[in-house]
């Protein structure tokens, strides 16, 4: 099977001297059609520059990023709706951007809608939701569009515990649902143990330390001894040096 | 970006609007009962003022274009915005009054030299405030145009116009009001027919009764065009902001 995705040596180094010394230096690793890969590391390890250069929103300034992906789409940690449209409008950006024809952007931004729970509130701005409800647009206005590829930047950080846990679970459904491969970043191990089939670990250097598959059958049980002790595994190779 | 006297709840308030109408209010009983507008020459006044408004208009829409255009391609230009930022910065504290006599060198004596020279002092807020707007937008929001496909005029249409709008409206209402003392001052120095020769001309020949109505009528004025234009604009602008 060919590589949605093929990163191969790749690093960024950010330019001027008031940046970071850099972004990350020499990734490999492929990502697969449906697919579920997260990416854990330290804060600063380079891991949301990662994904920002597999959108293409930057450029590796060494090695090679192959983008085999038609139609990424992506969920940001702040989650990244546009304040000035409507929740509707936001759900379906990315299909005026493919110049779908309105009323059947419409009736696919409100039933992605409708699929995050958020039916009912399309006429709102983003100013008039709460943060779960911000996050659950942006994750509507990313499956909109169908993407083969789902890029997410840690979307479940800003949000409280119970928000988090529901919206992993919507997650989840909809990967299942439409067998697309996902990048998730995130600082969170037993996240990245629930959702991911491999796991990229980040040194705090920018390299990757450490690729590994996660064994555990699915659904996943967060509370029984196998999924504690691959979350153990995990928490000890991301605390060695 | 917002001037933080344009925060939207204040221009929200019955009291706003109450305080402001009710200046010029008490400004006009204290005219009246002092006798000045009888027989006052309104006709001339407001000949004056029409001059003048048509002159700031044009003014600012020319700075209007220009300072999006120069926002606009900063916005899609970062190493534009790092090379000319700099020059507009030195140009923009340049005291536009100290330049006036180039104006009239090159343009003469009538409204072409008004209406242009109005437009060299509207555009730096209009263009500094949008491009502000523009480069201080959260990254998130510039990766999301990005990825979903806002590229080239689709950018500058779905992302970067919408993102200004409200520095736009914070940058037109501080610009016009330079504008109207560009105008004024503009008109006095080049001896020009329009609202500030009007008052020029009550005051040298030690009429009070002109000075305060044309000043009144004024006020006047720029209060109609805040409420009609700029208070709804500030209000539609609400919608684009962040939470």
């Amino acid at each position: 099977m060919e590589p949605i995705v093929s990163i191969e040596n790749a690093s960024f180094r950010f330019a001027g001297p008031a940046r970071p010394a850099r972004g990350f230096k020499d990734v490999s690793f492929s990502l697969f059609p449906g697919e579920f890969l997260s990416v854990i590391g330290p804060s600063g390890a380079g891991k949301s520059t990662l994904l920002r250069a597999i959108a293409g929103v930057i450029q590796e300034t060494k090695g090679r990023i192959v983008r085999n992906f038609k139609k990424p789409a992506m969920v940001f940690q702040g989650h990244g709706i546009f304040p000035w449209q409507t929740v509707l409008e936001n759900a379906a950006f990315g299909l005026a951007m493919e110049a779908v024809p309105a009323r059947e952007r419409e009736r696919r931004a409100r039933e992605k809608l409708n699929e995050v729970g958020l039916s009912g509130l399309e006429e709102r701005y983003p100013n008039e939701l709460s943060g779960g409800q911000r996050q659950r647009v942006a994750v509507a206005r990313a499956l909109a569009v169908e993407p083969d590829l789902l890029l997410m930047d840690e979307p479940l950080a800003s949000l409280d515990s119970l928000t988090a846990a529901s919206l992993k679970k919507d997650v989840l459904e909809l990967w299942k649902r439409y067998h697309m491969a996902v990048v998730l970043v995130s600082h969170l191990i037993p996240d990245a143990v629930e959702l991911s089939d491999r796991i990229v670990i980040f040194k705090s250097d920018g390299s990757v330390q450490k690729i590994t598959p996660v064994e555990l059958p699915r659904p996943r049980d967060a509370r029984s001894q196998e999924f504690f002790t691959e979350v153990d595994a995990l928490t000890k190779a991301l605390s060695m040096p | 970006m917002y001037h933080g006297a344009h925060r939207f709840n204040a221009y929200r308030t019955f009291r706003h609007f109450a305080v402001s109408a009710s200046l010029i209010l008490v400004s006009a009983a204290i005219l009246f009962a002092g006798g000045y507008f009888v027989n006052a020459p309104w006709g001339t006044i407001t000949g004056a003022l029409g001059l003048s408004l048509s002159r700031l208009v044009a003014g600012y829409l020319i700075s209007l274009v220009l300072g999006i255009g120069l926002a606009l391609c900063i916005g899609v230009n970062a190493s534009f915005g790092e090379r000319v930022l700099p020059v507009f910065d030195v140009l923009q504290n340049i005291p536009s009054f100290a330049l006036i006599p180039i104006f009239i060198g090159l343009l003469g004596y009538g409204s072409t030299m008004i209406v242009i020279f109005a437009a060299t002092s509207i555009i730096w807020p209009i263009m500094f405030y949008a491009a502000s707007a523009i480069l201080g937008a959260r990254q998130e929001l510039s990766d999301a145009a990005y990825v979903f496909g806002a590229r080239g005029w689709k950018k500058i249409i779905y992302y970067l116009i919408p993102l200004s709008f409200p520095a736009l409206v914070t940058g037109s209402i501080v610009g016009i009001s330079i504008g109207w003392e560009a105008v004024i001052g503009g008109e006095i120095i080049a001896g020009t027919p329009g609202i500030g020769t009007f008052l020029n001309m009550a005051g040298e020949s030690n009429n009070g009764r002109l000075l305060a109505i044309g000043i009144f009528t004024l006020l006047f004025v720029v209060f109609i065009i805040s409420r009609l234009w700029w208070v709804p604009l500030l209000h539609s602008a609400r919608k684009y902001t962040e939470a």
